[in-house]
């Protein structure tokens, strides 16, 4: 799909999703994606974001959007060819990604381990704040847990919720807290203690972002980015409270 | 002539280089701003180096910074122009009889009696300058519009003398504390860029940075007590700045290590309500 058509097609679901989009923005949102070098993936969502978005209270549906429409089109984010052979590819390379990120934990796929040895492996990469394993544990906990089928006509936060109970996030802070008391060789003083626990509930933070992020990789490709973005639409109005103003005028 | 940025890493750097820590996101908007010459408006908290953004690409660029502080009730007088009136009454006075009125009145409006404010001596400056337009948001929305002609078409049009045109773009900044929503009309015109408390990292990386004989330690777990407190429910979250003024404190007190003393008795540098002090002692257990 060429740039421009896409480029269209995501600043219209920018529209709909609430977010007050003008033709000079979207003029200089081209003009902008011009001086930025394609492949550069992060200069090219700050050029669209600066562009496109002017109020912070839009930024995250904007992001969820841009993740939705760009991201996730191709291994390479490859913007200039993304079809839907691209995205098969991606699929495909994940699968085997996936397998290389088993191989060097525990000797062979991360498919064959207990939910028990995943429950562990998370705890240890939440308390060393492994970011590249818990990327991989995100990936494979929605994988297993999720019972994710094609063409499902459920939403995200369905899939989340399934995910989250089956590794019993609620607990983790408790356990990873004790742990860590368990690990400290000296009494930790109350103050340590608070940070401490802020650390992990940030790390918990970041894991369950990192799941959602994974559900959404899936069903954009189970059932296309334009498909995908309509479902955000309801959730980004909803969250969003400054979205309200840029609501009522969409009913009028 | 102004330096031109070859690409988004290189404002980073270079922003680096004038002790400016820029994310991705300031770098990639300040290399678009030069490039499509366009106003970037930064909006975001009171204290996160808004301002200091545009001091630092001037730094950086070697340009002039000029500065026009808003403020409720600015006017066209002074942030655009204003006729030397006193200066005409002498020019008037001065030659009562010899010169013909339609001569005196082309004399008395003419470059000698025009005093130029800031944005008028951004747009007419030979030399590379960076506008700051500090806190936007103070002056009231009639008052924005004066700025519309300026942040698009870079010129200002005077009755008396006709449009004075830019000779070189300009970057210009305007700054918002973001206390009312800016127009429309205003908004459209600027890139936007929002600058938020940076992260723990980021922040650890402005501390040693700014404070340079602070121990990377201490810069540790300033950041992480910093962190914690942001995530209370205070009337003003710790800024950026308060942050620097806590570390160099603790680095003249001779502390190395935090503990709840020390914590307890610095609060009020981060903190500036009684009650927020409070609720942070209490929330931290420093409080005893």
């Amino acid at each position: 799909m060429p740039v421009l058509d896409l480029m269209s097609g995501f600043i219209a679901e920018l529209r709909s999703a609430g977010l007050p989009v003008s033709l000079t923005e979207n003029l200089d949102a081209m003009e902008a994606v011009k001086e930025i070098p394609i492949e550069d993936r992060d200069a090219f969502k700050y050029a669209l974001g600066a562009t496109l978005v002017k109020s912070n209270a839009h930024w995250r549906a904007f992001e969820t959007i841009f993740e939705v429409y760009f991201s996730l089109r191709g291994p390479e984010y490859d913007i200039t060819d993304a079809t839907s052979d691209a995205d098969a590819e991606m699929w495909r390379e994940q699968q085997e990604q996936r397998q290389g990120d088993g191989k060097g934990q525990s000797g062979g796929s991360m498919d064959s381990l207990t939910p028990e040895e995943i429950a562990q492996m998370l705890m240890s990469a939440l308390m060393n704040g492994d970011q590249a394993m818990m990327r991989a544990l995100a990936r494979q906990a929605v994988q297993r847990f999720a019972g994710m089928e094609p063409g499902r006509p459920v939403g995200g936060t369905y899939y989340l919720y399934r995910t989250l109970r089956n590794l019993d996030l609620d607990n983790m802070l408790e356990k990873l807290m004790k742990a860590n008391k368990d690990l400290a060789e000296e009494e930790l003083t109350p103050l340590e203690e608070r940070l401490e626990r802020d650390e992990f509930e940030t790390r918990i933070e970041q894991f369950k972002q990192e799941v959602e992020a994974e559900i959404r990789r899936r069903l954009v490709a189970d059932r296309g980015a334009e498909a995908m973005a309509k479902t955000l639409r309801k959730p980004c109005q909803k969250t969003s409270t400054s979205c309200t103003r840029a609501e009522t005028r969409c009913r009028t | 002539m102004e330096k031109r940025f070859e690409s988004v890493q290189s404002v980073r750097d270079g922003l680096k280089s004038v002790n400016y820590l820029a994310d991705d996101g300031i770098a990639g908007v300040v290399f678009l701003a030069q490039r499509l010459g366009k106003p970037i408006l930064v909006e975001g908290p009171a204290g996160t180096g808004k301002t200091q953004l545009a001091k630092s690409v001037a730094d950086l660029t070697g340009a002039r910074l000029i500065r026009l502080q808003c403020y409720e009730g600015l006017d066209e007088s002074k942030a655009l122009y204003e006729w030397n009136y006193k200066k005409q009454l002498l020019r008037i006075q001065a030659d009562k009889n010899s010169d013909s009125w339609s001569e005196v009145h082309d004399d008395i409006f003419s470059d000698e009696f025009l005093l130029t404010r800031p944005l008028l001596e951004a747009i007419s400056a030979a030399d590379p300058v960076v506008l700051l337009i500090d806190e936007v948001d103070r002056v009231e929305v009639e008052t924005e519009a004066l700025l519309l002609e300026i942040l698009s078409e870079y010129q200002v049009s005077i009755p008396e003398l006709g449009t004075i045109t830019a000779k070189q773009i300009p970057m210009v900044f305007l700054t918002s504390n973001n206390t009312r929503e800016l127009s429309e009309a205003l908004k459209r015109r600027c890139l936007y860029l929002h600058v938020d408390y940076p992260d723990m990292e980021r922040e650890k990386e402005i501390v040693l940075t700014k404070v340079p004989d602070i121990s990377e330690n201490l810069a540790d777990q300033i950041a992480r007590i910093v962190r914690s407190i942001r995530q209370l429910d205070l009337k003003k979250a710790p800024s950026v700045s308060e942050t620097l003024d806590w570390a160099r404190t603790l680095l003249l007190l001779g502390v190395d290590h935090i503990d709840a003393k020390e914590a307890k008795e610095t609060l009020n540098i981060l903190l500036k309500y009684q009650t927020d002090i409070a609720k942070a002692a209490k929330e931290l257990s420093v409080d005893k």
